[in-house]
């Protein structure tokens, strides 16, 4: 990587700012692929077994919130994951 | 195309979490393993890329919605091996963080999404690579096809195991699914291509890099 992941990642958060209007205007409110399967076959769906502590939020500033914080949440767990399987690696060595 | 929790026979989703940690366990030793150290902070932008870009459904036909997966983008830019971690952590950070997926599908999500759909696009995109763009749109296209199949499949199975309780009838679930996610492959296919593009005209050296690497 020629720039740093930092620089990346503010580009990415830079796009998905400018396209979430979009999915607003076209795609919000209404089911994906799955869920329409299900309403299609009057599938059932018993709730819930977990409350995750976030959403993907209902309106353009909370889901670039929410968007930009699972973005940095994820860059974040798949860097430190392959940290602690490097500093495993090192020390069996 | 994510499974929601309450919609899966238990019998079911207890295969997928069966069939899909082996595998997934296998693939992050060996990436963990084989990775050069200077890949890991792209591949972690990668994964970052594809957490934001399934937030934004665009529209198909009828009203229905569908999202990148982001299996074949993976696979032409860091190899099958990585897709699968990259889609691992995409997966699990959505069901845990963001309730986007059930706990107890996540298994069945996990075996849709990071590993069908990337062996998938492997398999295609390793077949050919005169015509790079046909290539990736083939990928991007059938690995949405085949995991949608699959989870028509455990929709279908579910129903039969559970007597209609649980999952789709299978004359619904096959043709609905497969009929919607061939549209939405081809989506998959525009945005996997543009993207692929964009990235070998800024960043040249990620693209050549993949393409001069043996086949995983």
């Amino acid at each position: 990587m020629k720039r740093g992941p930092a620089a990346y990642l503010a580009t990415i958060a830079v796009v998905f700012a400018v396209l979430l209007p979009l999915y607003y205007m076209f795609s919000y409110g209404r089911n994906d692929s799955l869920a329409r399967t299900i309403e299609q076959g009057n599938g059932n769906q018993g709730g819930s077994t977990y409350n995750a502590p976030f959403s993907y939020g209902g309106s353009y500033l909370e889901s670039l919130v929410f968007g930009i914080l699972g973005m940095v949440l994820v860059f974040a767990v798949f860097y430190a994951l392959f940290l602690v399987m490097k500093k495993r690696r090192m020390r069996r060595e | 195309m994510h499974i929601p929790d309450g919609l899966m026979d238990p019998v079911v989703w207890v295969v997928g979490f069966v069939v899909a940690v082996p595998i997934l366990f296998v693939a992050f030793r060996r990436l963990g393993r084989e990775t050069d150290e200077d890949r890991i902070p792209f591949m972690a932008v990668l994964a970052a890329g594809i957490f934001v870009a399934q937030m934004l459904n665009f529209p198909v036909a009828g009203g229905t919605t569908g999202h990148l997966i982001g299996a074949a983008l993976a696979v032409v830019l860091v190899g099958p091996v990585a897709a699968m971690a990259v889609l691992t952590v995409v997966i699990v950070i959505q069901s845990l963080f963001f309730g986007d997926g059930g706990i107890t599908a996540l298994g069945l999500n996990l075996l849709n999404m990071a590993v069908v759909a990337p062996l998938v696009a492997s398999l295609v995109y390793g077949a050919s690579k005169r015509n790079m763009k046909a290539s990736i749109f083939a990928a991007s296209w059938l690995s949405v096809f085949i995991a949608a199949f699959a989870t028509a499949i455990e929709l279908s199975a579910s129903f039969l195991i559970s007597g209609g309780t649980f999952g789709i009838t299978p004359y619904v679930a096959l043709p609905a699914m497969l009929g919607y996610n061939a549209v939405i492959g081809v989506g998959e296919g525009f945005i996997t291509v543009g993207v692929w593009a964009f990235i070998s005209q800024v960043a040249p050296e990620i693209t050549k890099a993949r393409r001069e690497e043996a086949p995983q």
